[in-house]
């Protein structure tokens, strides 16, 4: 009797098992489209309210997005010959004007419910727009369009990135490593809590800003290599507060900042306009410290702002 | 973020047109999405202005005229009978195909033909030697309405680009013009906290105007991020702008609040003392 109890026991584990798999891969969703003019380089836009997401460039010209619910496709018929007319999908995805949106955003009402985990590849000029309004881990990598990355709570890793980025986390940790660090583009990462962790190349050039109110500012740079300089307390002038410190003569690689223009856009257009001097002597918005100065002599702007966390600028392995 | 499907009805949802389930789902929304509360903000700001716009009244002469006109007209109309449905229909059809059906997209376009307009009859009527004060506010109000559309127009440059505007807009000098008025748009409006952070910063070398000042409490007024109201909070301590003081009071009282952001409020307060 004991081998027969054993064996059923193995087929029951067994069977548990498969219809959990297949329940699994009912659940999943796999969608493959393309932008509508792939010449182009286009943009992914996510609206998640809670998951982790991973964004990957690759040398492709399709987008192909993995989730582990079911896709909302609009009621179509399924093979059953059933159609969803309520409590279906979790997410949409719409591509208009070469611009892939992931809708996954509302979890009480309209559509979906807004918990789902993402792994999507791009091709690698895509610029993402990525906003999860709750919490999850968010990983971009791979890519040379623009990212923005914006997340509650949970912690970004961004790799292999040479497009300008803006990202920002209220709790979560941000760690960035660049390969390079592309002129005319500007890096930019704020936390309220989060420690942030920046790994550029050696050798690579940047216009640095840090701001911390209460953690520190750390580095593995020589003193030749990130010439820095500590801002002053805050001072605005002309509003009975005592005069500030005279500002302190400017380092010789600042004097010797490569690019004296830089491209911005004004309601819209690009031009090119003159390199913004040094940031004002005012210290930090938060009342702490700020660190402004050049990494190699200078070049794009790389700007980390922290409440509680602490900001690491470090060597590229 | 993709809040598009709700801000598309947002004007409908402003003038109560919308179903119960319709008005319901977006007003559940706007309670938790930041860019959408920005943008309804925006459009209630722009509604605001619309409204405002005096309506001309027109002399009574004119006003006889037109009656005369209609009466002609009509008169006409019932002789003629409706030999000329055919061309009105393929009229309404040609301005249906032409002009958009976006209402967003339709209230740029008023506003586009009101600049025009405006400005053709500043060529067209010489000026007066003393500016009328009405059309002075109404010049005012369509500035305002064309800064905010523009602004609309400027969201979609990638945020990065956008935190470079702001952070060359600090070599601007004087308290005034178009480039403060750019910092404080984006300092109330736009969704990214990377973007609103370096406008703020551009704002320093400015905060002894007090428009400046005004600009950057009415932001913090409305301001959800607790990072951001801690900046805010720090720009107008040391700007000594004590009319942010009774704001400063209300936050330090609200136990909802986050604890950093009361603690410097309460630091604010008391440099003020």
């Amino acid at each position: 009797m004991k081998p027969y109890r054993i064996l059923q026991s193995v087929i029951l584990a067994g069977a548990l098992l498969a219809s959990a798999a297949a329940a699994s891969a009912e659940e999943d969703s796999l969608t493959t489209l393309k932008f509508s003019d792939p010449s182009k380089p286009g943009t992914l836009k996510i609206d998640l309210m809670l998951g982790d997401v991973r964004v990957v460039g690759a040398d492709t010209n399709e987008i192909t997005v993995r989730a582990d619910t079911p896709i909302d496709d609009g009621g179509k018929k399924r093979k059953d010959g059933l159609r969803s007319i309520g409590g279906g999908g979790a997410y949409r995805i719409v591509e208009k004007d070469n611009v892939v949106t992931i809708d996954a955003g509302d979890m009480f009402g309209g559509h979906g419910h807004g918990m789902s985990d993402f792994e999507i590849t791009v091709p690698r000029s895509t610029s993402v727009v990525l906003s999860t309004m709750h919490g999850g881990d968010t990983v971009v990598r791979g890519l040379t369009g623009d990212v923005e990355v914006s997340n509650q709570n949970g912690d970004m890793h961004l790799e292999d990135l040479s497009g300008g980025v803006a990202a920002d986390t209220m709790n979560g940790e941000i760690r960035a490593e660049f390969a390079k660090l592309s002129e005319g583009k500007t890096y930019s990462f704020a936390s309220m809590n989060g420690e942030i962790d920046l790994r550029v190349p050696a050798n690579a050039k940047a216009s640095v800003r840090f701001r911390a109110q209460v953690g520190e500012i750390l580095t593995d740079f020589e003193e030749n290599e990130l010439v820095t300089k500590l801002g002053p307390k805050v001072v605005v002038e002309g509003r009975g507060t005592p005069a500030p410190a005279p500002a302190p003569k400017p380092t010789p690689s600042v004097d010797a900042a490569p690019a004296p223009t830089v491209d911005v856009s004004v309601n819209g257009v690009r031009i090119r306009a003159p390199r913004a001097p040094r940031p004002p002597s005012h210290g930090s918005p938060f009342g702490g410290q700020v660190v402004t100065g050049d990494l190699n002599g200078g070049g794009p702007e790389l700007i980390a702002t922290t409440m509680r966390g602490t900001i690491t600028l470090r060597k590229a392995d | 973020m993709n809040c598009e499907h709700y801000q598309e009805d947002f004007i409908d949802y402003h003038d109560g047109t919308l179903t119960e389930a319709r008005l319901l789902e977006i007003r559940e929304h706007l309670k938790t999405c930041l860019d959408c509360q920005r943008a309804w903000a925006g459009l209630q700001a722009l509604q605001a202005g619309i409204d405002a716009v005096p309506t001309p009244e027109p002399p009574d002469r004119m006003r006889r005229r037109f009656f005369a006109m209609l009466e002609t007209h009509t008169a006409a109309e019932q002789r003629r009978g409706d030999i000329f449905g055919p061309a009105r229909r393929g009229i309404s059809r040609w301005f249906e195909a032409v002009l958009p059906q976006t209402p967003v997209f339709q209230a740029a376009a008023m506003l586009a033909i009101l600049a025009g307009g405006l400005w053709l009859g500043t060529r067209i009527i010489p000026a007066k030697s003393e500016p009328d004060p009405e059309i002075a506010e109404l010049r005012k109000q369509v500035d305002s309405m064309t800064r905010l559309l523009a602004y609309t127009a400027v969201q979609n440059e990638p945020a990065s680009d956008r935190v470079r505007t702001m952070l060359a807009s600090t070599s601007v000098s004087g308290s005034g013009g178009a480039p403060v008025l750019g910092l404080l748009n984006s300092l109330a409006l736009d969704p990214n906290i990377n973007v609103r952070l370096s406008a703020l910063e551009a704002l320093y070398p400015h905060a002894d105007a007090s428009d400046v000042r005004a600009g950057v409490l009415a932001a913090l007024s409305r301001e959800t991020s607790p990072l951001m109201q801690v900046a805010m909070i720090d720009f107008l301590t040391a700007a000594k702008a004590q009319e942010a003081q009774p704001l400063f009071e209300r936050i330090s009282q609200q136990p909802e609040i986050n604890d950093t952001v009361r603690a410097a409020a309460r630091r604010g307060i008391s440099e003020f003392l």
